[in-house]
């Protein structure tokens, strides 16, 4: 929606919005807490409430829709979709991909043990619990801080569930740390960090885990095991951006970031095909996928006003950086170029390097960074040098 | 001597409030959280209630404004106990005083009737 109606702002007047969902707005459409929109509207909305704002102004736009529609198949120019109507091809210049994520699930991180009902993702819980109405237990573990798990462990307790911790392998959450304080903090519920659960107890339904400590190859420590009796465990053990269509396409990905590999237009590697938001890569923030589909429409308007590309310089993830999108940049640059890039660990007073070969090209120097937030850097054009390899690296102490 | 991570905004800033005075914040916002924090903790409250002839079972609602931390179980309560009728517009007012609060429950989302 955010690229819809920036494409509409400027001046695409034919713009088709796909979704499979009966309604528009993907996952903010369950995301009922608080906390959306600070940067793009200055006010704390809730997701859905956020979602909403787009969805009336794709109505004032009078911006086409097709919900309960599945994209089957799409080539450049072309999408293939299906829906109660049949199947329908549309012919589209540009095809901006905004598919969003995935939760990995059990079978991701093989945990072993029984395969009872109970075990859910946090997201597919969040699901029951906020809009199908069903609580999925009342004595629950969760697995893995992140923000969808930490969010989970406020809901179920506000639901009248008893969440017994939440289980972090890695020796710091990925969470925000204001979700730690008010869904964790604020319920006394314990953040157990550098713990995992080594075993699913329970046959029809699940009867409790058995949760260990880990060393520093997060290896379970033997004789640290104990047992917590619950009825529901969670997983929110990290997203996957969802790529089957970009793959189909032939689009160009990125091995870490698990999206497509993109130029400042958010243009993947297959001509007038563009993409944006979580299936490029996982963003901590809706607001920062809104400003990042916003730069896509105007990659992809660019486009249809000028078919044509540029000669391409690869940007390379250097040092204590795991990957920055984008993964090349256009040449000459036009305009300043924003780069969103993520930190291998946790760092205090990071210097962010961008060089060209041997030359340094911009320093940028924050307080801290930690791999759970990303990190924008903001590149002037005339910076960006009109040929070579770019490389962005970070240095800092270890926190 | 008091420390909290700040909940106003992503940032999460690490605050201390040290008779009266608020330091390691980055905002007004922050620092009037903190003193609010340490006397009167209130939280923005975002749940679900009943809706009935709609195109869903729930809509999710929120509290216009941060309630006492204290009446959270109240408020909840209070919002089990409703029942709203489709169609609903996003801002609606579902309650005017959420359990003696004084503080509105709106509707975070618009639903069609069916």
């Amino acid at each position: 929606m955010g690229a819809a109606l920036e494409a509409r702002r400027l001046g695409v007047g034919d713009i088709l919005v796909i979704e499979r969902d009966k309604f528009l707005g993907g996952i903010l459409q369950q995301c009922i807490h608080n906390g959306f929109g600070l940067h793009l509207f200055g006010e704390e909305l809730t997701g859905v409430e956020y979602a909403q704002r787009f969805i009336d102004a794709m109505q004032r736009e009078g911006i086409a829709v097709m919900t309960d529609t599945m994209v089957m198949e799409a080539e450049p120019g072309m999408v293939r979709a299906v829906n109660a109507d049949g199947v329908h091809e549309i012919q589209a210049r540009a095809i901006i991909l905004a598919m969003g994520c995935r939760e990995r699930t059990r079978g991701a991180i093989n945990i072993p043990g029984s395969r009872p009902a109970g075990v859910y993702t946090a997201g597919a819980a969040q699901r029951l619990i906020n809009i199908e109405g069903f609580l999925p237990g009342r004595r629950a573990v969760i697995l893995g801080s992140g923000d969808i798990g930490l969010i989970m462990a406020r809901r179920l307790t506000l639901e009248g569930a008893k969440v017994e911790a939440v289980a972090e392998i890695m020796p710091w959450s990925n969470g925000l740390a204001r979700n730690i304080a008010q869904c964790l903090d604020d319920f006394n519920i314990p953040l157990l960090l550098s713990h995992t659960v080594v075993e699913i107890h329970g046959h029809k339904r699940l009867e409790g885990v058995t949760l260990a400590r880990v060393d520093d190859n997060l290896q379970p420590i033997p004789g640290s095991e104990r047992y917590i009796p619950c009825d529901l465990l969670l997983l929110s053990v990290g997203l996957i951006p969802e790529n089957e269509l970009s793959r189909q396409l032939g689009v160009a990905m990125d091995p870490v970031s698990q999206g497509p590999v993109v130029d400042q237009y958010l243009h993947t590697s297959v001509d007038g095909v563009f993409a944006c938001g979580n299936v490029v890569h996982v963003h901590d923030l809706v607001d920062f996928v809104t400003l990042e589909s916003r730069r896509a429409a105007a990659g992809a308007a660019r486009w249809l006003a000028r078919p044509k590309r540029g000669r391409c310089i690869p940007l390379k993830a250097g040092d204590n950086v795991s990957y920055v999108v984008p993964q090349r940049i256009s040449v000459p640059a036009e305009e300043d170029v924003t780069l969103l890039l993520r930190v291998r660990r946790p760092l205090r007073k990071p210097e962010f390097i961008l060089r060209s070969g041997e030359e340094q090209v911009l320093r940028r120097v924050r307080p801290v960074a930690l791999p759970a937030e990303m990190v924008e850097i903001k590149v002037p054009a005339a910076a960006i040098p009109g040929a070579g390899e770019l490389e962005i690296l970070c240095r800092g102490e270890k926190r | 001597m008091k420390t909290m991570t700040c909940i106003v905004c992503p940032m999460g800033c690490r605050l201390t409030v040290d008779s009266g005075e608020v330091s390691g914040h980055r905002c007004n916002r922050g620092r009037d959280w903190a003193l609010a924090e340490v006397t009167n903790p209130v939280r923005v409250l975002t749940t679900t209630v009943a809706l009935e002839g709609g195109e869903l079972e729930l809509l999710p609602v929120r509290t216009l404004a941060p309630v006492p931390k204290a009446k959270l179980r109240d408020c909840l309560r209070h919002a089990n106990r409703l029942r709203v009728k489709a169609p609903v517009r996003m801002g609606q007012v579902i309650c005017p005083d959420l359990a003696g609060t004084g503080v509105q429950l709106t509707a975070a989302r618009s639903v069609a009737k069916i």
